[in-house]
């Protein structure tokens, strides 16, 4: 009598069905010249298609390394891109452009560790020191402001974001408009105070950086306007829609102002003039 | 092995034998392709093992591949997934206690429905390994699907024929 799914059993009729068939299709391999034919037709498919699998897995797997080459060639055009900015504003009114360089430097970062569900939010990034990176330096992205470095050690940076309650961004309301101080609602938004009562503002009205400070360039858009409401009936605050979307950030890019220490040292000496 | 599976293997020899005949003088036409083999290794004695009925169904195709003349290794090819699958197509048509007691395969157990049904599955699975190999990608995929149809057809009457042959040779052991 035989036993009922005997392992053993099963594993060798296997192992025999794999063998047998195999040595019938090596015969007919080896004696037949159509069939041969067939078989390394067969076999160059499957190698196409097993290595084209592969080529798919290699460069889904590659596709870090590739991210950070964009990001470095992004930032290389994002640093010619302000140089020549540089360029067509110090433009003289005959249209020769001065041979000179723009005042900030661009480094890419990978966010390594962020908070956002705080009053105080920071973020540490994997840029330090040694990269060049200073205290002061403002942290961006192409959708916006994302916030300021405040400390650095050797290989990495500490910054406080622009979802904090102590930060404070200059922004100007479309690209000729007032500026005023743009700050973290503390929820999902941001609030852009100081406008002046007189002017007009619609919603919808895209919120860029100034430029007046010494930390993140001019013209990064911010986001735009979804709300309004007088205050104190003597100035215009409004609720900014960020364009930046924080959960999902990270690579950013760390600006540093080149004139910073000259600019500095400039406002402390017309302040010491006037006292 | 005792006289009834001396009998069983004459009656497979036969097969063999009449196999033989149909692919060395019954050329039916290029649709048609009459095989009697599955179903006789279908009836190998359930005393041997599937590996020992893999290894017969194997040179049985390998020497009708031989002595006439086709192509080498094609039938032995297509026969030994019929012997792997033997041992389960008896326990879903005929019954597990068949095959763990070892009893003879007649169509008295099942009734001709199953049979019918099994050896059906033995030939299809035959034909699906066969045909391709044969046309070896030269044919197109309807014409392989007609002959798989037509040559299923006329190996399953055969079939039903010789399972009957087989059958009553076991009933013989079992009276």
């Amino acid at each position: 009598m035989r036993k009922r799914n005997n392992p053993i059993t099963t594993v060798v009729s296997v192992a025999v069905f794999i063998l047998l068939e195999a040595a019938s299709l090596f015969i007919l391999h080896a004696n037949n010249e159509i069939q041969r034919s067939w078989f390394g037709t067969i076999g160059q498919f499957t190698m196409k298609v097993l290595w084209g699998g592969g080529e798919t897995i290699r460069d889904y797997f590659r596709l870090r390394s590739c991210n950070d080459s964009l990001a470095i060639e992004n930032f290389r055009l994002m640093q010619e891109n302000a140089r020549l900015n540089a360029i067509l504003d110090r433009a003289d009114v005959s249209g020769v452009a001065p041979n000179t360089d723009s005042r900030f430097s661009y480094t890419g970062a990978y966010i390594v560790k962020m908070s956002r569900n705080r009053q105080h939010n920071y973020l540490i990034i994997d840029k330090g020191a040694r990269d060049g990176i200073v205290e002061g330096s403002g942290i961006i992205t192409p959708k916006g402001v994302v916030g300021i470095v405040e400390a650095v050690s050797d290989n990495y940076s500490y910054a406080i974001s622009l979802m904090n309650r102590d930060m404070n961004v200059s922004a100007r309301l479309r690209r000729e408009g007032p500026v005023g101080a743009l700050s973290w609602n503390g929820h999902s938004n941001a609030t852009l105070c100081e406008i002046p009562h007189h002017l007009m503002t619609e919603l919808g009205d895209t919120v860029y950086s100034s430029g007046y400070s010494t930390i993140f360039p001019k013209d990064i858009p911010l986001g735009v306007t979804v709300d309004s409401r007088l205050k104190d009936g003597a100035t215009w605050e409004l609720e900014v829609k960020l364009f930046e979307d924080f959960s999902r950030l990270k690579y950013v890019t760390i600006v540093t102002n080149l004139d910073t220490a000259e600019m500095l040292n400039l406002e402390k000496e017309g302040e010491d003039e006037q006292e | 092995m005792n006289r009834n599976d001396r009998l069983i293997y004459f009656a497979i020899f036969i097969v063999v034998l009449a196999q033989l005949v149909i692919c060395n003088y019954l050329f039916l036409g290029p649709l048609v392709t009459l095989t009697l083999l599955p179903v006789a290794v279908l009836f190998i004695p359930l005393k041997h093992k599937s590996a020992a009925a893999m290894l017969l169904a194997f040179l049985m195709g390998l020497l009708v591949d031989w002595l006439s003349d086709g192509v080498l290794g094609l039938n032995a090819a297509a026969l030994v997934p019929v012997a792997f699958a033997r041992d389960f197509l008896i326990r879903l048509f005929v019954g597990e206690d068949t095959v763990v007691r070892m009893d003879p395969v007649t169509v008295n157990k099942p009734g001709w429905f199953r049979m019918i049904a099994m050896i059906s599955v033995a030939i299809l699975l035959f034909l699906l390994v066969y045909v391709p190999l044969d046309s070896a990608g030269e044919r197109s995929l309807g014409f392989n699907a007609a002959r798989i149809g037509i040559s299923y057809a006329v190996s399953l009457l055969a079939g039903i024929a010789l399972a009957n042959v087989f059958s009553n040779l076991n009933k013989r052991e079992q009276l």
